[in-house]
């Protein structure tokens, strides 16, 4: 959906270190997800046991740890045979080869609607401490604050685009797993569960709302305030004129009254 | 806030006002032609008629500081409003009672310049509330038809002798407020709204503007000057009706040429002068001081320096005929007026400097205390 499978920053990254060969992928903006993936033969399963309490796991995870922005978001998922280390820059899949394919779908799907949301989430941090002096504006928009005019607008550009970003987000993120379960299908909703992202994505809703609302309010105000200037300029206009007008009449009225 | 541009342009204006000044009240019938001195008859090398505009321009720009730092300080609009009507009608009472006392009762209602940025800051308060270009219109309507109101209120019969001559009546006292005064509403009114609506320009950040170069306020004060030179050199065409003044640059009254030209020249001078010193870098650290000590006693200064020239030669010319005015424009040839003038300034810088170091009580103190909220 929102992976370009044709994108051209797609590539082979150096596996240095990775427990497996490395793709990167790109993701919204410039984000690019770093995938490690390794086959695992049934022996090595076996070999291994429980895979997720394993050397691979403290492999993957000290990989994953190099490159993490914010280590509090890795995850170990050990699931059927299989195991799935997740960080949203880095993540690391094992299990039978034939398998491979589903769990790299599963993560990478989920990783750029995390990758959105965290995105929009950053965006809504951003704009969030300006709403206490805007709203204010809202409510008594003056003549001095019309120098940010453009300032208003490009925020109200921006809470519309990120309510925009939301309301494709926000689908996604509700589709039902797949009936009969499959193993992609439960990755994805234990990924779901222990990210809470559909309630992340609530909130980010709200907040996005929020935003909207009193933006909306600013640019309307915005708006009305240009248009009562134009016509109090009119008015004004039309004063001026009439007042020069009355000051010839009395000044020939005093002068005609002195003779 | 203080600039130091502001600042030297006004100790500019006091300096100019207090020579031209003692030379007009000390020596005036020394002009060139030997008469009254006014008009074409003024010396050739006195800088007459420069000071008034600086000041009027430099009203408009300090109204226009003012209200921004009182917008700053969150004051609300009626607070304004009552601090600016009290310190335009004070102005006035001043103006009034300084009419009456250095001069003479009889020219209580002469409209002089004290009178007139009174009433220019009442003008202000209403100006504040238009929006630009209404303002602009203002003032470019005041300037053109002033010299219709001129022609219809009969300009030369009002004045005598160079003086401005009117009786004790209704009529003649608010034609004098409106057109035929020393600083009538018409057209002086245009100096402290341009220097209003210009400040934003000129200053940019420092008058709540925003910094677009100085080409534009370079560019209008040259239009401006321009204009000047285009009324001067349309005169000759225009209806004798229109042309009130005996010439085409005069002070009183004054000429559309006269406006415009000391309007475009103080545009420019502030610009440059604001461009050149206003950086915060010291580069007009020796004269600040003393333009800065001048400047905040403008008006005390204004006071003073009449108080110590007219005032003797009303008290010379009692002694030595009994006539009070005798000696007005005879006392002495101009260029001892001159020495005596800048001998003045010196006296004048002393003092502004010695009211600034022990905060001594001056007329804009008063004027503070009894109108600033």
């Amino acid at each position: 959906m929102i992976i370009d499978e044709n994108d051209p920053r797609r590539s082979e990254a150096s596996t240095d270190g990775a427990p497996g060969s490395v793709e990167r992928i790109p993701l919204c903006g410039d984000r690019v997800l770093e995938l490690a993936m390794l086959p695992l033969s049934a022996a090595d399963q076996a070999d291994t046991g429980a895979v997720g309490g394993g050397s691979l796991s403290s492999r993957a995870e000290r990989w994953i740890a190099e490159g993490a922005v914010d280590r509090t978001h890795t995850l170990v998922l050990p699931l059927f045979g299989t195991l799935t280390v997740w960080s949203p820059t880095r993540a690391f899949v094992a299990g039978p080869d034939e398998r491979l394919e589903q769990l790299r779908a599963s993560v990478v799907e989920f990783t750029s609607l995390f990758a959105e949301l965290d995105d929009i989430e950053r965006r809504l941090a951003a704009a969030l401490p300006h709403v206490d002096d805007d709203a204010a504006l809202a409510a008594d928009f003056t003549t001095a604050a019309l120098s940010r005019r453009g300032e208003l607008s490009a925020r109200f550009r921006e809470a519309v685009s990120l309510r925009r970003r939301l309301a494709l987000l926000t689908p996604p993120l509700h589709v039902p797993a797949p009936q009969p379960p499959t193993l992609a299908g439960q990755l994805g909703e234990r990924l779901r569960e222990r990210t809470r992202i559909v309630e992340r994505a609530g909130f980010a809703v709200e907040q996005a709302e929020l935003l909207e609302r009193v933006y909306a309010v600013c640019a309307d105000r915005t708006s009305e305030h240009a248009i009562a200037r134009r016509q109090a300029a009119l008015e004004w206009t039309i004063i001026v004129l009439l007042a020069a007008e009355v000051v010839l009449l009395v000044v020939d009225a005093l002068a005609n009254r002195t003779t | 806030m203080r600039l130091p541009s502001i600042d030297i342009l006004r100790a500019l204006a006091i300096v100019l006002m207090i020579v031209v000044h003692f030379v007009e009240n000390l020596s005036g019938s020394y002009g060139s032609d030997g008469g009254p001195f006014l008009g074409a008859a003024r010396y050739g090398w006195l800088p007459t008629g420069f000071a008034a505009p600086l000041f009027t321009f430099l009203s408009g720009v300090s109204y226009r500081l003012w209200l921004d730092a009182q917008t700053r300080r969150g004051r609300d609009d009626v607070t304004i409003s009552k601090a600016t009507v009290r310190r335009g009608l004070l102005l006035m009472l001043l103006g009034f009672a300084f009419n009456v006392v250095v001069w003479t009762p009889e020219d209580v209602f002469n409209w002089d310049v004290l009178t007139f940025i009174g009433t220019a800051i009442l003008a202000l308060d209403v100006v504040r509330r238009m929006p630009p270009w209404p303002t602009a219109l203002t003032a470019c309507l005041v300037v053109a038809v002033s010299p219709a109101l001129r022609s219809l209120a009969d300009y030369p019969a009002a004045w005598t002798d160079g003086s401005f001559d009117y009786d004790f009546t209704l009529h003649d006292v608010a034609l004098g407020f409106l057109v035929t005064g020393y600083f009538p509403v018409f057209p002086w009114i245009a100096f402290p709204i341009a220097g209003f609506l210009a400040a934003p320009a000129i200053l940019g950040p420092a008058a709540g503007g925003e910094d677009r170069g100085p080409l534009r306020p370079l560019a209008g004060g040259g239009l401006l000057v321009a204009a000047s030179a285009v009324a001067i050199a349309l005169r000759p065409v225009l209806p004798s009706t229109l042309t009130s003044s005996t010439a085409a640059w005069t002070m009183f009254p004054a000429t559309t040429a006269y406006v415009l030209g000391t309007l475009g020249a103080t545009v420019i001078a502030l610009t440059l002068l604001h461009r050149r010193l206003d950086g915060g870098d010291g580069r007009a650290a020796v004269a600040t001081p003393w333009a800065s000590a001048l400047s905040r006693h403008a008006l005390t200064i204004y006071l003073l320096h009449h108080v110590v020239h007219v005032w003797p030669l009303w008290a010379w010319g009692y002694a030595s005929t009994g006539e009070m005015t005798s000696l007005w424009q005879v006392a002495m040839p101009a260029w001892i007026a001159v020495v005596c003038g800048l001998v003045c300034v010196v006296a004048m810088a002393v003092v502004a400097r010695w009211m600034d170091q022990t905060r001594a009580p001056s007329a804009e103190s008063l004027l503070r205390w009894l109108s600033d909220p």
